[in-house]
């Protein structure tokens, strides 16, 4: 297998209140074709902000991304991003309007038969057959979600980018949808990105969980995930892998849900990258 | 699945509501009606109801009315679409320069609280009287509304979204024909919706300044000569055509396009 993704010596600073915060430090990784990647840290450690990078989002201070050997540094259809926010989708088009949208957009399928009958089949795919014609603000939080990976899987990207796409719903939503998605991705084999903030996560989704501490931002470790196919919490090795990554990243044992808390009230990156949005 | 038609739920809520408001008006009438008759109040300054409406008939037949509303409108929409299009150039230079915002900005915030007819002295002392005058004053008060509700709706699009769109290669124009202008319609519409009744009152305002209009006239005109004449049911006949057409332009038009538009998406600015 080819390598689909390679990052080498990204470094991303952000100047804020004339600080220089590094987000990212010499990131190095390569990703090959079909993997499904997790990322794991604690809330500021960087993970958005690389998913941004290499989304084509954020310009780099230094370093590279590669897609199939080609250097990227704009977004593109090549890398779709999913995003935390449920305000992604275009409110003013119904949920097949959404992904026709998208397909019509990129010449994926250009006229508007083409298009209306390739939505429905993404559509199908994640499992909202019957909803094509309602509006955003008619669905909830996964349903959302759904469309938007819908959305992002009909353009047919190399690199599905997921940034914390289950962080605002509640936790059967979350499971539900974390099946859906692993059973997409045996479908379609797209290589897969995802950040997440919650360890149980990480090691469920991930063939290979890349820790990553914070300040500056950087690669901990790379744990290859040897437990196979459908992982639980009863998974043999599971709890291994569980105790590892909390010792790694710093974390007490027995945390709830084992998410990662700062243990001290550092303003994280994505917080001050949005007050410089929100500034300008 | 149900289908999801919102039309026809609006329709008849439309209906009920309308319905009720004819009621109200027509009670209103009756009462007006009542108190005129009894003579308790000199015809010349409280005229019956009865008389208001022969007046609007005769105006009506003899073309009057019709004449006054097509002057009126014209420079309306006149004047409308010199503000839109003024909106549009400052709003681009605006978000494409951060120095023109600031200075719109400023300039907004100077005149945005001068009424438009305030401001038609002047206007008639640099382009005289006649139709250029009133559409400057037209302009004048609905451009300041305009610029800030676009610039505001173009803001409010969330960031999500158009990085969205950026993600599918849109970008310039593209992106904000597709992504940015759907985005902020509700404020669009919002603005338009302001603008007029803005220009609408300063072009009745306008043309009841006498000769503003220089010898032609509108509605405005209209009630100015009845007035001039003490022809006293002709001025309140004025004011109902004058208060009717606002009435329809806001629920026939305006109410309409918000209900299958920013309505229907989910996207009312409450």
């Amino acid at each position: 297998m080819k390598h689909v993704l390679t990052i080498s010596k990204l470094t991303k600073h952000f100047r804020v209140h004339e600080r220089t915060l590094i987000a990212l430090q010499d990131i190095d990784l390569s990703v090959k074709e079909g993997e499904f990647i997790t990322i794991i840290g604690p809330s500021g450690c960087g993970k958005s902000t690389l998913l941004r990078c290499i989304a084509g989002f954020e310009t780099l201070t230094q370093g590279s991304v590669r897609v199939e050997g080609q250097e990227v540094n704009r977004p593109g259809i090549d890398r779709m991003m999913v995003f935390q926010g449920l305000d992604q989708l275009l409110p003013w088009l119904t949920v097949l309007e959404n992904v026709a949208f998208a397909l019509r957009v990129t010449r994926t399928a250009g006229t508007k038969k083409k298009s209306r009958t390739l939505a429905e089949s993404y559509i199908n795919l994640v499992g909202l057959r019957g909803y094509e014609d309602f509006y955003p603000h008619q669905l909830s939080g996964g349903m959302k979600q759904r469309v938007a990976i819908a959305r992002a899987l009909s353009v047919q990207p190399k690199i599905l980018l997921m940034d914390e796409p289950f962080g605002s719903l509640d936790t059967f939503t979350r499971k539900a949808l974390q099946e859906e998605l692993a059973s997409i991705w045996q479908k379609t084999k797209v290589t897969v990105l995802f950040v997440t903030h919650n360890i149980e996560e990480a090691i469920i989704q991930g063939d290979r969980i890349i820790a990553m501490s914070s300040q500056p931002g950087r690669i901990l470790t790379v744990i290859d995930n040897p437990i196979s196919r459908p992982r639980t919490p009863d998974s043999p090795g599971f709890a291994d892998i569980w105790d590892d990554l909390h010792r790694l990243l710093g974390v007490q044992k027995g945390s709830v849900g084992g998410s990662l808390r700062q243990q001290q009230r550092i303003v994280s990156y994505e917080e001050m990258e949005t007050r410089r949005l929100v500034a300008t | 699945m149900e289908t999801n038609k919102p039309t026809n739920r609006f329709r008849a809520r439309f209906l009920g509501r309308t319905c009720r408001q004819i009621v109200f008006v027509i009670a209103l009438a009756a009462i007006w009606e009542l108190i005129a008759s009894t003579g308790y109040l000199p015809p010349l300054l409280f005229p019956r109801f009865s008389h208001v409406i022969q007046a609007l008939i005769k105006e009506s037949l003899n073309g009057e009315v019709l004449g006054r509303t097509w002057f009126s409108l014209n420079l309306v929409a006149w004047g409308l679409s010199m503000a839109t299009a003024s909106a549009v150039l400052a709003t681009a230079l605006a978000m494409c320069w951060p120095v023109a915002s600031e200075c719109i900005e400023t300039l907004m915030a100077i005149l945005h609280p001068l009424p438009g007819i305030a401001i038609l002295p002047i206007v008639i002392l640099w382009l005289g009287t006649g139709r250029k005058s009133i559409a400057t004053v037209i302009w004048f008060a609905a451009v300041w509304p305009l610029i800030a509700n676009l610039h505001t709706g173009l803001r409010s699009v969330p960031i999500t979204q158009i990085e969205a769109g950026r993600n599918l290669g849109l970008q310039g124009l593209h992106l904000v024909r597709t992504v940015l202008i759907p985005g902020a319609f509700p404020y669009i519409l919002s603005g338009l919706r302001v603008a007029w009744a803005r220009a609408w009152q300063a072009l009745v305002a306008s043309e009841m300044v006498f000769g503003a209009s220089g010898g032609e006239g509108g509605l405005g005109w209209f009630i100015y000569k009845r007035r001039f004449f003490m022809e006293v049911p002709g001025v309140f006949a004025g004011m109902i055509v004058i208060v009717l057409i606002g009435l329809i332009v806001e629920r026939v038009c305006f109410e309409q396009i918000e209900i299958r538009t920013v309505r229907r998406w989910g996207m009312t600015l409450e």
